[in-house]
């Protein structure tokens, strides 16, 4: 009877808590189809008309199609610098050994510790010195610096488990040692590497602070950026149509991707903390 | 293991220098930096010494943002790890059907840009058409405050929107290490006749010390950082209820100018989050339990 109980309450506690995950965001995407008059009329109900008219305001009209293209743009080429020279970095960390070797991979362990806002001012003026600033180039360079620290915290770890004698073996057949690492090892680390790409793509994806700072130009701003000034200007013309469909358009890809690889990501959380 | 060290630190040396160059100098120079007078003109600084601390010290905003951003941390601190732990129990202990639907659907947050989180709520707390204020209609409540534009309920919003974003990731992280536990533990406390809160307090909780600790530090780290939501939500106000340090350090640097003064206020940011991060390895000190 107790038991009984406590199995309903537990099932009450969880479903009161799903919906409040789930339903702002159903909310939030049903009312992308509504117009503002409609959305004041009443909070509730379903679009008169599904018609893709926000969307397409907010795609032309508002940019947000633009800033798309600048986050796909920033975000893929992130990924593949960051993930170049951290797989090369902790393939080292994990396969040579040499005087400082570990003094290294702790200054960049390190890394994962310092809270962004230290950085901020420094950062700034030395991209504005390296004219860097206020470019798509300059954030994509900070970006893939600032992802280092936790690409090579996971990778080292997945290189070390690899074993030792296929490199052996690879260096009998007299293989170079960045075509070792290319076509031998790096094949093997895919698992690793791909779990990596998935939270780096999440991350940039998403990021704001540095974008915020570093980009000043509207044409370059990334899809938080400019849902962020977006927000800023609705809120004195009162067009909250474009709004809702800017957020439903930068939220999609992160909740496609998740839900195509969600067994890979909840592997990766764990990677990522359990070596920790 | 390869001892061609050339060849090693030539694999080494690209990341290497990136990380250098963009994160070890900034950081290396914000420790200069807090200690001059800056307007960021030019390069013209002038040594202010303790000049910027003694100015935070006596700053009644920068006292308002330390208490916004501990009274942030603190709840979130309490808040997001005992939900996260007795929903990740209740999945992983089979204490609730359809488990990994739950699973799946409570990380949904934190796929989401912060940015998008706080303009959904943002709107979701609008006082007219926000679902918020129109749910509490539904059960004839009348006089609603205006949440995010009164003072004394913006802070608790801010709250609520921070522990909605994060116990997903939390649930995850304690799912993985409560999964790591064997079965046989769980029987044993059956056959001994202990029920589910016993077996929780004396098996669950000593064997997930280890991520535990990790989690901590990275609700240290994530409430003391808090500046996205904020920042689009309240934007500090409504007459600074909601600032935090790391918006007031932004406001001070990029929109006021004050870099010193910024850099300052971020110096003392660090050094609070690195030595309660610190303290709590210390007084989680205890060696990991392992039956």
């Amino acid at each position: 009877m107790l038991d009984l109980l406590r199995k309903t309450v537990t099932q009450v506690i969880f479903t009161v808590y799903g919906a409040i995950v789930v339903f702002p965001m159903v909310w939030l995407g049903y009312t992308s189809f509504k117009t503002t008059e409609e959305l004041f009329a009443d909070a509730w109900s379903l679009p008169e008309i599904w018609s893709l008219a926000n969307f397409i305001e907010a795609w032309n009209e508002a940019q947000i199609g633009d800033f798309f293209w600048n986050s796909i743009f920033v975000t893929v080429s992130t990924l593949i610098l960051q993930l170049f020279l951290g797989s090369m970095a902790s393939y080292s960390l994990a396969k040579y050994q040499f005087r400082g070797s570990n003094l290294i991979y702790y200054a960049f362990l390190a890394g994962l510790m310092f809270p962004i806002f230290l950085g901020l001012v420094p950062l700034f003026f030395l991209m504005k010195s390296l004219h860097l600033l206020n470019s798509h180039l300059g954030l994509i360079l900070v970006y893939a610096a600032f992802g280092l620290p936790f690409t090579i915290f996971v990778l080292t770890a997945f290189f070390r488990t690899i074993p030792t004698t296929i490199m052996e073996a690879g260096i009998m057949d007299g293989c170079s040692h960045f075509k070792l690492y290319w076509s031998v090892m790096l094949p093997l680390a895919k698992p690793g590497i791909v779990t990596v790409g998935i939270f780096t793509f999440i991350s940039i994806w998403n990021e704001y602070i540095l974008a915020l700072i570093l980009l000043s130009s509207s044409h370059l701003r990334t899809l938080p950026l400019g849902i962020a000034v977006l927000q800023f200007v609705q809120f004195y013309e009162v067009d909250f149509g474009t709004l809702f469909a800017g957020l439903v358009i930068v939220m999609l890809p992160t909740l496609l991707c998740y839900v195509i690889l969600q067994n890979q990501i909840t592997k990766g959380i764990t990677v990522g903390a359990v070596k920790g | 293991m390869q001892r061609n060290w050339k060849a090693g630190l030539l694999f080494i040396l690209p990341a290497l220098l990136f990380y250098m160059l963009f994160m070890i100098v900034p950081y290396g120079l914000a420790f200069g930096v807090s200690f001059v007078k800056w307007r960021g003109v030019s390069m013209d600084m002038q040594f202010f010494g303790l000049g910027n601390f003694r100015m935070m010290f006596s700053d009644p905003y920068f006292w308002k943002a330390l208490t916004n951003t501990i009274f942030f941390t603190v709840c979130t601190g309490v808040i997001v790890p005992a939900l996260a732990l007795y929903f990740a129990v209740s999945v992983t202990r089979r204490l609730v059907r359809w488990a990994r639907f739950y699973r799946i659907t409570y990380f949904f947050p934190n796929l989401i840009s912060q940015v998008a989180i706080a303009v959904l709520w943002w709107f979701a707390l609008n006082p007219q058409f926000g679902i918020f204020s129109n749910f509490l209609r539904l059960f004839g409540m009348q006089d609603l405050p205006s949440w995010l534009g009164d003072p004394v309920w913006a802070p608790w919003c801010i709250v609520v929107v921070k522990v909605w974003a994060a116990v997903g990731f939390y649930m995850v992280l304690y799912v993985s290490s409560i999964e790591g536990i064997p079965e046989d533990y769980y029987d044993a406390c059956r056959i001994d006749g202990a029920g589910e809160w016993q077996a929780f307090r004396h098996v669950t909780l000593p064997l997930i010390s280890e991520m535990m600790k990790v989690s901590t530090i990275f609700l240290l780290l994530n409430g003391f950082g808090t500046f996205d939501l904020v920042r689009i939500m309240t934007d500090g106000g409504p007459d600074r209820s909601t600032e935090t340090l790391a918006t007031y350090i932004y406001e001070n640097a990029f929109e006021l100018g004050k870099f010193g003064y910024a850099t300052t206020i971020a110096m003392t940011l660090f050094f609070i989050t690195f030595s309660l991060a610190m303290l709590s390895l210390w007084v989680q000190r205890k060696q990991a339990v392992e039956y």
